[in-house]
């Protein structure tokens, strides 16, 4: 579908806010932990050829926004968008994150928490106990953060040259939360990180993956998933995973 | 106007859907009409079940993508208790796409499908370059391709396509050999066998190593393929290869297609095989053409 774009802004580092208008019907689908394939070209040309996964970062009114990190070719040129141009975005895919718990610590590392920060807003204001572990290399790169401050959210940062926050590993402290359920996003090493300690402190815990995708509904298989019940969908059966069941 | 009958299977239109590119169908059923959509050719089954390539399985390249799935599906049985009745509540025809890695295999999975109804052709995948042991070996000899061809016309009642590979010195020499063993159409092409190095890593893109090449990237090659063998045999040919937009599907009827298959595109723009049927109804009417049978090869030279 397309959508016009509100806003496309840089929010600070390499860091972009990219707000959609789209339809109540999409709106009302929107679950916390989804994505959205977003076309990063126009349509009319080719390269790059396929759109790129974004979780789904705010929901205000029928406006839907990505926080995104210019990372290679398609995010680059997704940067150019301008308001007013339409985007084609397919959205919501992938399962989402379980609302049922009480207390919930999302574990951030880097622009995971684009994956996260609307499930942490939507708790919150569910009255849950929620809490937000976040972790970046410096200060420069923590776009997150306004929005974080500006929905009152509970968030402990941790930068590794400690310039903002606490010095160290967003991984640091977990061990004080066993009684949260845990969800993380961000780099590999970070997630393998948390599923061990989590196994370690007999804590629930979730991961939201990133895979390569081409179709982001399931069709292509190509965004496999190692988990001990055999290969899942990263896109379909995902990208929410129990961490017990991700192989590394 | 857009109504094409081949093998006596007759389709709302010839734009189709590619195998491994839709899923089974239903994966798109929330973003596209599937009763627009001419045929589903649903995603290579196999006998048993398979798990398919260690990951990663996919890489983006210019225009196009690699990818490595390895056959991945849940086998024929499962296939036909449970996908072929969903698919049953849509007006699209429905083409099994199968293979094996013996000529026994793949008979006894066409041999599965005989009778089935909701299942109105099958069609081989000799070609995949994917499966180390897979049917690559079939693809590129004309004596086993149309050995292959004959086996399973005999194991199975539905009309048989023979999906050409790419990877071939000659592949009219093949097309015509597979047409002597009794096939009812051809389908060209599959994906190219292509290679991507992650240069800071110094390993392949893809843990296979190879992968499919796929995407407008391929297209210019897979007309050129399709011309050369529509005018080599006097069965149908359906065209594959790159096909995005209703321009493209028309170079393929022009070439001599009779229906096309949408792959890749179906990735980057599910609606894809809607805007094609569309387009493709405009251009005739523009063009003043009847019915969409007066373009197949309609070239001039
Ligand atoms: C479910 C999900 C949610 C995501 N949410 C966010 C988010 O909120 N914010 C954000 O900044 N990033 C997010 N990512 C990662 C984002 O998709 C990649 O950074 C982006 O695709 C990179 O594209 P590129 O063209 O800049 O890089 P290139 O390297 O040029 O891309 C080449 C190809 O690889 C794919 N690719 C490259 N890196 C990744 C990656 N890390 N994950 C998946 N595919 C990749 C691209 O889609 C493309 O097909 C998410 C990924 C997934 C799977
Ligand atoms: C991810 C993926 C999976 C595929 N799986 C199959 C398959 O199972 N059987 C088959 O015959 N072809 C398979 N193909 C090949 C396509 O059906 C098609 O022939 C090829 O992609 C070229 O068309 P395109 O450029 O429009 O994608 C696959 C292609 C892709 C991209
Ligand atoms: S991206 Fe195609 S199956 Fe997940």
């Amino acid at each position: 579908m397309g959508f016009k774009v509100v806003e496309n802004y840089r929010v600070c580092g390499r860091d972009y806010l990219l707000t959609v208008e789209a339809d109540r019907e999409t709106v009302e689908k929107i679950r916390a932990g989804q994505f959205g394939m977003v076309q990063v070209r126009s349509s009319i040309q080719f390269d790059p050829l396929l759109r790129r996964p974004l979780g789904i970062f705010n929901v205000e009114g029928n406006r839907v926004s990505f926080l995104y990190r210019v990372y290679g070719r398609g995010t680059e040129l997704l940067t150019k968008t301008e308001a007013g141009e339409e985007v084609e975005v397919l959205m919501p895919l992938g399962n989402s994150i379980p609302e049922d718990r009480e207390k919930y610590l999302f574990i951030a590392g880097g622009i995971g928490i684009g994956g996260l920060f609307l499930a942490a807003r939507w708790f919150e204001e569910a009255g849950k106990d929620v809490v937000v572990l976040y972790g970046e290399r410096s200060s420069e790169n923590l776009s997150g953060l306004p929005f974080l401050e500006k929905y009152g959210i509970e968030t402990v940062v941790y930068t590794e040259d400690g310039s903002y926050g606490k010095r160290g590993l967003v991984t640091k402290e977990l061990p004080e939360f066993k009684d949260y359920t845990w969800v993380a996003c961000g780099p590999t090493p970070m997630l393998k990180a948390v599923k061990e300690i989590a196994e370690e402190e007999k804590a629930e815990c979730f991961l939201s993956l990133d895979r390569r995708m081409a179709c982001g509904v399931g069709a292509c298989l190509g965004c496999t998933v190692k988990t001990t019940e055999g290969y899942k969908r990263c896109c379909v059966e995902g990208p929410i995973f129990r961490a017990d069941e991700v192989i590394f | 106007m857009l109504k094409t009958e081949l093998f006596g299977v007759e389709f709302e239109n010839p734009v189709w859907t590619a195998s491994g590119t839709f899923g089974f169908g239903l994966e798109y059923a929330p973003y596209v009409d599937l009763n627009r959509v001419g045929a589903v050719c649903v995603k290579g089954l196999s006998i048993k079940p398979r798990e398919g390539n260690e990951p990663p399985r996919i890489w983006e390249t210019p225009c196009g993508m690699l990818n490595a799935i390895g056959l991945q599906n849940p086998g024929v049985e499962y296939f036909v208790e449970k996908i072929v009745p969903e698919l049953q509540k849509y007006r699209c025809r429905v083409v099994a796409n199968i293979y094996g890695s013996t000529v026994e295999e793949y008979a006894a999975v066409a041999k599965a499908l005989k009778g089935v109804d909701g299942v109105d052709a099958i069609e081989l995948n000799i070609s995949c370059p994917n499966v180390k042991k897979g049917g690559l070996a079939f693809g590129v000899d004309p004596v086993e391709a149309a050995r292959l061809t004959e086996a399973v016309k005999k194991a199975t009642d539905k009309p048989v396509i023979v999906k050409l590979s790419p990877n071939v010195t000659d592949i009219v020499e093949i097309a015509k050999a597979i047409e002597s063993a009794g096939a009812d159409a051809l389908s060209a092409i599959n994906t190219l066998l292509g290679m991507a190095i992650d240069i800071r890593k110094r390993k392949p893109r893809i843990k296979n190593r190879f992968g499919g090449l796929s995407g407008p990237a391929i297209k210019p090659v897979a007309v050129r393929m399709v011309y050369q063998v529509s005018k080599a045999v006097s069965i149908p040919v359906i065209g594959i290869g790159g096909i995005s937009t209703w321009e493209d599907a028309v170079e393929f009827f022009l070439a001599g297609a009779s229906a096309v298959q949408v792959g890749t595109a179906n990735f980057f723009n599910p609606k894809a095989v809607e805007e094609i049927v569309e387009g493709l109804e405009s251009y005739l009417n523009e063009m003043g053409y009847s019915h969409i049978s007066e373009l197949v090869g309609d070239l001039r030279e």
